[in-house]
């Protein structure tokens, strides 16, 4: 068997595979047209996730417990990648948008910043992250998103800025 | 008065009890019992409108009553379910640990305590049992727990 065969067939790759499908149908659950999770699934994340699951299943260093952490590091830079997505969608509603630097791990952080801080902008978001804790990965990979005004937000610590 | 309900009274008068005597701290904490609230009349709601249970884990009930899950038991109106989706979205907020500035976190509760206050009122406009119009009754169906 290849590494890749084997890396398909591995059960990392089965959860990964599972965390892209559910990915790609939240896309289209929510209207998003086809080619957005077609780019992501297709173009970018998939063949990325196989070539970084074949460095670590090639590398000597690297452990069992410590594949298992590096698989969940792919899930929540897609996920990560997900949410960019959206952001650059609905861009035009946000003053700005941070993934903040956080002293949990296990989890994703957003402060969205709204130009106008309405029930209905918020809710724009919240039907996002809605979509996605409809899914059953999302109880294994958090994403909390807070909103914040302006002023609080240009105090906070962030890892990157989305907007 | 159902257990339910008990419950809910019961959560939104601790909140009140902390407002008035801490009216400028514990913001998550209230933030927290206000979502309880409104997790308990929506469990009375929908044993009463359509006898169901929705479940016991926050995401079983976002399987079994938002409106646009494929397993869903019974059929909210979108603005109800949106109204609980934000302030579940507070309560979560309000327990999240990873805020390395607790200044921040803690004006950010003070905004979001405010926006939960509303979000509670919007959703009782559909949760009281002696306003719910907008719903039918229907025959019970399976559960997911």
């Amino acid at each position: 068997m290849s590494t890749i065969e084997h890396i398909q067939t591995s059960p990392q790759h089965k959860f990964i595979q599972s965390i892209l499908n559910g990915l790609s149908e939240m896309y289209r659950e929510y209207g998003e047209e086809v080619e957005t999770s077609k780019v992501l699934y297709e173009a970018g994340a998939k063949n990325e996730l196989v070539t970084r699951l074949e460095s670590y299943l090639n590398d000597p260093l690297v452990q069992l417990n410590d594949l298992s952490i590096r698989v969940k590091e792919i899930a929540f830079d897609l996920i990560n990648e997900v949410v960019k997505v959206f952001c650059k969608r609905e861009q035009e509603n946000f003053e700005a948008v941070l993934r903040t630097k956080s002293n949990i791990k296990n989890s994703l952080h957003y402060c969205f910043v709204l130009k106008h801080d309405t029930p209905a902008n918020r809710n724009r978001v919240l039907s996002f992250l809605n979509s996605y804790e409809r899914r059953d990965f999302s109880k294994e990979f958090p994403v909390y998103i807070q909103f914040l005004p302006k002023d609080l937000s240009e105090k906070i610590a962030y890892a990157e800025r989305l907007i | 008065m159902s257990e339910y309900l008990n419950k809910s009274r019961y959560n939104e008068s601790f909140c009140n009890a902390i407002t008035e005597k801490f009216p400028d701290h514990f913001y998550d904490q209230r933030i927290v019992a206000l979502f309880y609230c409104a997790i308990h009349l929506l469990k009375h709601f929908c044993l009463e409108q359509y006898g169901e249970y929705v479940g016991d884990t926050h995401h079983a009930i976002i399987l079994n009553a938002d409106p646009k899950s494929k397993s869903k038991i019974v059929d909210l109106p979108s603005g109800m379910w949106e109204e609980y989706y934000a302030l579940y979205n507070a309560s979560k907020n309000a327990r999240y640990e990873g805020f390395e500035d607790q200044a921040i976190f803690e004006a950010a509760m003070k905004i979001e305590y405010q926006e939960a206050r509303k979000a509670l009122t919007r959703f009782k406009l559909y949760a009281k049992p002696a306003e719910s119009t907008e719903v039918q009754k229907s025959t019970p169906r399976s559960r997911k727990s």
